[in-house]
């Protein structure tokens, strides 16, 4: 009798174990992995309250971040983001007709897979596209009027969930699984991945900074950063990264950045967008 | 006072002995623990607390009793020099020798510096 | 006599033979080859994702040494970039092949 139960429990493990590639198999069972991490782990915090980042975790920080957001120091960026928004090009057309719904309440949907050309796109690469497409020289990234840009687009959808699709095409999912490895891949003379600093050692300190969990972290970009003293986006963050690491940061906009972000920002899915937001 | 009488051979051994003396005798001892505190002060307080470390990271367990947990220069060597194969393959703790972020000599200072907390 | 001053011959011998504390004269030349070796492979690395911002600062200062014609100085350094390199290329390939999720992931 016992002997056919312990029988039984061997089997069904190992035909778990048969089933597990399948239960892994794809982007939405990594979402159930990572969220789940940090929901075990910090099972005090909602995902909403895991964009907060290292305030959920230094009461100090976080009462002089809570100072700042009286006066919120992106909301000028939100204005003239807006006016730019709105000035039409030279042939008469706007940046609004180069996205769904006008360009309004979106940008939690992005980056997005571009079945034209195969490729992830953040809303920078679309802007410049439009921009092309219309007549116009295309805008540097990372700094300047493009971030105003997506500071206003952003803010367009503050409250909406993340809703990064991973459509059912080979190359969506073969960027996707680019952009895990770029974040899983150690780097620099020091030898780190993301994952060391924003999983394992989420909620501690690597000298005096409390380190934030991978999971809410792109839902307030762009961002303010003291540090900056502007609105930066998310791919400015992830070169600071790179840098502090001792890496030689991957080129902005290049695949491996936007395969990134597209992995990184998939990964938080269903959680509400908060951007612009601030940052030390 | 006898006459001695000294060999070839012991001639040259003392000016080898001597010779040692004057290339190893500033790297010996007092100065090779501060010269690791030093070392251990640029390289481990981002995850490590010891002794005189402030702002220290919490990362890694604190540094402490270094001597009797770590009885063997070896142990704490191999770690120093390539975490990934002493501890675990993902460690966070960066690779300081194979990296040569850290020669031998210093490794061995900053475990003089650990024996001495 | 003559016991002394070989031994004090000896002696100098042995420092001067000593790595690190002699400085035979050295063209700039190999300085030179050794830093262009480590520029070609710090693209290479760059080019895989892989750069280390060390090597970059080493190889700077290896010029700047050259520049100030400290040249057994500058050989050191550049070796040291070359060094960085190298092992960038490696954790680049080794990476590309084994990357894989910690253990508390899966
Ligand atoms: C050595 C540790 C370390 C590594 C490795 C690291 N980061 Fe960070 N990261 C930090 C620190 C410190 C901060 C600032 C504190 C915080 O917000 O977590 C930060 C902040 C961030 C932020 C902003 C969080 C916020 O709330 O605004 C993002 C996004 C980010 N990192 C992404 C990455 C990515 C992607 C990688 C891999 C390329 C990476 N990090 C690797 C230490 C690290
Ligand atoms: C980026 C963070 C980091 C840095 C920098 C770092 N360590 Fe570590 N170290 C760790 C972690 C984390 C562990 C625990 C093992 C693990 O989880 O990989 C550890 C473990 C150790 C251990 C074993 C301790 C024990 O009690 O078991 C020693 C010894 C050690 N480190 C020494 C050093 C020394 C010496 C330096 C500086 C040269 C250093 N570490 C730098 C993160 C770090």
């Amino acid at each position: 009798m016992c002997h056919h139960y312990r029988l039984s429990i061997l089997l069904l493990l190992f035909s778990l174990l048969l089933v597990n590639p399948l239960l892994y198999a794809g982007p939405k069972e990594d979402l159930v992995r990572y969220q789940g991490y940090f929901q075990k782990r910090f099972s005090n915090l909602s995902l909403d309250d895991l964009s907060n980042g290292l305030y959920n975790f230094d009461e100090g920080r976080r009462e002089q971040w809570e100072a700042i957001m009286e006066f919120p120091p992106y909301e000028i960026a939100i204005e003239e983001g807006e006016e730019l928004f709105n000035k039409p090009f030279g042939n008469g057309k706007r940046y609004a007709d180069c996205f769904d719904n006008g360009g309004v309440a979106i940008a939690h949907t992005y980056p997005r897979f571009n079945a034209k050309t195969g490729k992830v796109q953040n809303i920078s690469a679309v802007i410049n596209e439009c921009r092309v497409a219309n007549g116009e020289k295309p805008l540097r990234y990372l700094k300047g009027e493009i971030v105003k840009l997506l500071t206003y687009m952003a803010d367009t959808s503050r409250g909406k969930k993340i809703d990064i699709q991973v459509p059912d095409d080979p190359r969506a999912l073969a960027a996707y699984e680019d952009g895990k490895r770029v974040y899983f891949t150690r780097r620099g003379v020091r030898d780190f991945a993301c994952y060391h600093c924003h999983w394992e050692a989420a909620g501690q300190k690597i000298r005096g900074n409390v380190l934030s969990t991978a999971v809410g972290q792109v839902t307030h970009f762009p961002s303010y950063r003291s540090k900056w003293g502007a609105v930066g986006p998310i791919q400015r963050r992830y070169k600071g990264c790179m840098k502090n690491v001792g890496a030689v940061p991957l080129k902005a906009q290049s695949d491996a950045m936007n395969n990134l972000e597209y992995f990184h920002t998939h990964m938080s899915n269903g959680i509400s967008m908060n951007a612009p937001g601030t940052r030390f | 006072m006898p006459v001695m009488k000294y060999n070839h051979a012991s001639q040259l051994l003392f000016v080898f002995v001597l010779y040692i003396s004057f290339i190893a005798v500033p790297v010996l001892a007092d100065t090779s623990v501060a010269e690791g505190k030093k070392l251990a002060l640029e390289y481990c307080v981002a995850c490590h607390q010891f002794t005189g470390t402030n702002q220290a990271g919490s990362l890694g367990p604190p540094l402490l009793v270094m001597k009797s947990r770590f009885p063997d220069r070896k142990t704490i060597y191999n770690i120093i020099y390539d975490p990934a194969v002493a501890i675990k393959p993902h460690t966070m703790m960066p690779p300081f020798g194979r990296n040569k972020l850290i020669n031998k000599a210093e490794i061995n200072k900053i475990i003089d510096f650990l024996y001495s907390l | 006599m003559n016991k002394i001053i070989f031994c004090i011959l000896f002696f100098f011998l042995l420092l001067v033979s000593t790595p690190g504390l002699s400085t035979p004269a050295l063209s700039s030349s190999e300085a030179n080859a050794v830093l262009k070796q480590a520029m070609s492979l710090h693209k290479q690395a760059i080019a895989n994702e892989g750069g280390w911002r060390i090597t970059g600062k080493f190889m700077k200062k290896a010029k700047k040494l050259l520049d100030k014609g400290d040249r057994r100085k500058a050989l050191d350094v550049a070796i040291r970039a070359r060094e960085f390199a190298e092992l960038s290329i490696m954790q680049a390939d080794m990476e590309k092949k084994s990357w894989s999720e910690p253990p508390y992931l899966k």
